[in-house]
C-alpha cells in the first residue's frame, strides 16, 4: 500500500437545502489514478471545489500529506501541489496560450523563476500538442484545444495531485484515447495522483485503477472499476437500461 | 537580457527626455509641458493599479492630496526652525513623509476594501476622497479650510531667487523623477511574477486563485505601491503650487482625467499614459484655442469618438494592428 496523499473526513457542503456533499470520506494514495463517476448533480464538481478550497466546508476535514488543509485558501493549496482543471475551460482569454501555461507553472513550489516556468510551459505545450499555437490568444482556440490548454495549465506546475474535471467531455472519441494516454504517461513519469471526474464512464475506465461512485452527495461505492460498473447499485441508479 | 528586450522601455524614456528637453529649450512651452507631465505621471501612477488589475479606485485623488498635505506640512515644520536644513534635505523629507502617509492610508483602505470585487471596490473608495476632505475641513488640521501655504516659508528660509527656481524648474524635475520611478515600477512589475499574477487575476480572479495566485495580496501590493507613488507625486505638486486648499485638492476631476488619459492611451500598457497624455493634452489645448469656452462641450464627443475607434486605447490598437512587427516590440 503506497503512501496516503489526500484524505477527506466526513466532508459536507450544503447549498440551501441541497446536500451537495454528504459526509464524504475519500482517500487518495500517492501515484494513484482514480475516477469519480456519477450522474449530473451528483456533487462531483462540488467535491473538486472542496478539495481545491473554493468555498468553506460546512463540516468535515481535509488532510493533505498528513497536514490539515481544511482552512487553507486555494492559492496555498496550489503551492502544496494540488492542481486542477475546470470543467468549462476558463482560459485567461486575453493572454497567449504560452502565458496561460506560464501562469500555471509559475505559481508552484518547484519552479523558481519566469525562465524556468517558460521552459516548463514549452515542454508541456509540446506534450499536449499545442506548441504550434503558443503565441495565439487563448480566446481564439477551439473547444477541444481549450480543454488541452486546461490540461496543460494543470500539468505545468508539476503537481502531486491532479484534479481533472470532465477533461474528456465534448472531445471527439478519437481524441479521448490520446488525451487519457497522455495523462497516464505524464502521471507515471512524474508520480502524480490523478482524480478524474467523468460522466461518461466508459471512456476513461481502462485508464484508472479505482472508481468512486458518487450519488446525491454520497459515496455509494469505492472499488475497482469493473466491480463498480457491474454492481447492482450503479446499474440501478446510473447506467440503467442503456447498459443492459 | 540585452538592449533588445528592453528597447520598448528605452523608447519611452527617450520620448520623455525629449519632452523635458523641449521644456528646457523653449521657455514658452514650460507651462504646458509641466502640466502635461503632471497628468502623464498621474495617469501612469493610476495605470499601475487600475491598468494592471482593472479595479477602479475613485478615491485616487485622496492619495495625491494627502501627499500634498504631508509634503507641505513637513516643509513648513522643517523651515520653521531658526537654522533651516539645506533645500535637498527638506525636499527628501517631504517626499518621504508624503509617501509614507499615502502608504499607511492605502494599507488601511486597501486592507478593508480590496476584498470587494470590481464595481463594489470602486463604490467603496468614492467615500475616501470626501471623507478626508471633510476631516481636514472639519477638524481644522493642516490649516483646515483656509488651506496650507508654504510660499512665505520658502522665501523666508532661503531667498526669492531660490523660491522661483524651486517652483518653476525644480518642481518639474521632481515630478519628472516620480514619473520615471513609476514607469520603472510598472515595467518591472509587468515582467515579474507579480505581473503574471495580476494579468491572470485581471482575466479571471477565481481561476487565478485556484492556480496559485494570492489575489488579495497581489492587489493590495500593487495598490499600495501605486498609492505611495501618488503621494510622492502630490509632494511634487505641492512644491510646484506652494499652496493647497481642500476643495481643489480633493477635486474628483483629477481622477477622472487620469482615467480618461489611461483609457485613451491603453489601460495596462506602460507607453499608454504618455501617448494618451500627449493626445489628451494636445486635444484639450487645441479645442481651447479654437472653441474658447466650448472646449469641454467639444472634448466629450471627441473622447467618445476616440473610445469607439480605439477601444483598447491608442497603444492597444497599434499593438493589435501591427502584431508581430517592430512597432509591437517597441510598445509595452
Amino acid at each position: 500500500m503506497s503512501k496516503e496523499l489526500l484524505r477527506l473526513e466526513k466532508v459536507s457542503k450544503n447549498f440551501g437545502g441541497i446536500k451537495a456533499l454528504n459526509n464524504v470520506n475519500l482517500i487518495v494514495s500517492e501515484g494513484e489514478k482514480l475516477a469519480v463517476i456519477g450522474p449530473n448533480g451528483a456533487g462531483k464538481t462540488t467535491l473538486f471545489n472542496a478539495i481545491s478550497g473554493v468555498f468553506p466546508l460546512d463540516s468535515g476535514r481535509i488532510f493533505y500529506l498528513g497536514k490539515d488543509i481544511t482552512r487553507l485558501p486555494p492559492f496555498k493549496r496550489k503551492y502544496l501541489g494540488i492542481s486542477r482543471s475546470f470543467q468549462i475551460p476558463r482560459p485567461f482569454a486575453g493572454m497567449t496560450v504560452l502565458d496561460n501555461v506560464v501562469v500555471g507553472a509559475l505559481f508552484s513550489k518547484d519552479i523558481k523563476n519566469i525562465k524556468e516556468a517558460k521552459d516548463r510551459a514549452d515542454e508541456i505545450l509540446a506534450l499536449v500538442g499545442l506548441y504550434s499555437k503558443k503565441d495565439e490568444l487563448a480566446v481564439n482556440l477551439t473547444s477541444p484545444e481549450k480543454k488541452l490548454l486546461e490540461l496543460a495549465r494543470a500539468l505545468a506546475p508539476k503537481p502531486k495531485l491532479l484534479l481533472l474535471d470532465e477533461i474528456v467531455a465534448g472531445i471527439p472519441p478519437a481524441e479521448v484515447d490520446k488525451i487519457m494516454s497522455l495523462v497516464v504517461k505524464v502521471s507515471e513519469q512524474e508520480n502524480i495522483s490523478v482524480v478524474a471526474l467523468v460522466e461518461h464512464v466508459m471512456r476513461v475506465l481502462k485508464y484508472v485503477e479505482r472508481a468512486v461512485f458518487l450519488h446525491e452527495g454520497r459515496v455509494m461505492m469505492d472499488d475497482a472499476p469493473d466491480k463498480v460498473l457491474n454492481s447492482e447499485i450503479v446499474r440501478d441508479i446510473y447506467l440503467g437500461k442503456v447498459y443492459e | 537580457m540585452g538592449i533588445r528586450t528592453h528597447r520598448s522601455l528605452l523608447l519611452l524614456l527617450a520620448l520623455s527626455v525629449v519632452l523635458l528637453f523641449i521644456r528646457t529649450v523653449i521657455p514658452e512651452t514650460r507651462q504646458i509641458v509641466s502640466i502635461l507631465f503632471f497628468y502623464i505621471a498621474l495617469s501612469e501612477v493610476f495605470n499601475l493599479f487600475t491598468g494592471l488589475t482593472l479595479y477602479v479606485c475613485f478615491g485616487y485623488v485622496a492619495f495625491v492630496a494627502l501627499g500634498m498635505y504631508g509634503g507641505g506640512a513637513t516643509i513648513k515644520y522643517l523651515l520653521s526652525s531658526p537654522n533651516p536644513q539645506p533645500l535637498w534635505v527638506v525636499f527628501v523629507c517631504s517626499f518621504a513623509v508624503a509617501g509614507i502617509l499615502a502608504l499607511i492610508l492605502a494599507l488601511i483602505v486597501g486592507w478593508i476594501s480590496i476584498r470587494l470585487k470590481g464595481a463594489y471596490f470602486a463604490i467603496a473608495t468614492i467615500g475616501l476622497n470626501e471623507g478626508l476632505k471633510n476631516l481636514i475641513e472639519g477638524t481644522g488640521i493642516w490649516g483646515g479650510s483656509s488651506g496650507l501655504i508654504i510660499a512665505n516659508d520658502l522665501i523666508r528660509a532661503y531667498n526669492y531667487e531660490t523660491f522661483i527656481f524651486v517652483t518653476t524648474d525644480l518642481a518639474d524635475y521632481l515630478i519628472f523623477t516620480v514619473y520615471i520611478i513609476t514607469v520603472m515600477c510598472i515595467y518591472l512589475v509587468t515582467k515579474s511574477r507579480l505581473g503574471y499574477g495580476l494579468a491572470a487575476l485581471r482575466e479571471d480572479e477565481e481561476a487565478a486563485n485556484v492556480m496559485g495566485v494570492n489575489v488579495v495580496g497581489y492587489k493590495l501590493v500593487v495598490f499600495v505601491i501605486s498609492a505611495t507613488l501618488a503621494g510622492m507625486l502630490g509632494a511634487g505638486k505641492m512644491i510646484k503650487d506652494v499652496a493647497i486648499y481642500p476643495p481643489q485638492a480633493f477635486a474628483i476631476s483629477y481622477t477622472v482625467e487620469a482615467i480618461v488619459i489611461s483609457m485613451l492611451g491603453g489601460l495596462g500598457t506602460v507607453t499608454g499614459p504618455i501617448i494618451g497624455g500627449l493626445a489628451y493634452g494636445v486635444l484639450k489645448y487645441m479645442l481651447t484655442v479654437s472653441f474658447p469656452g466650448l472646449q469641454l462641450l467639444a472634448l466629450a464627443p471627441a473622447l467618445m469618438v476616440m473610445c469607439v475607434v480605439f477601444p483598447y486605447g491608442i497603444v492597444g490598437w497599434l499593438k493589435r494592428r501591427f502584431k508581430g512587427g517592430v512597432i509591437e516590440s517597441l510598445l509595452t
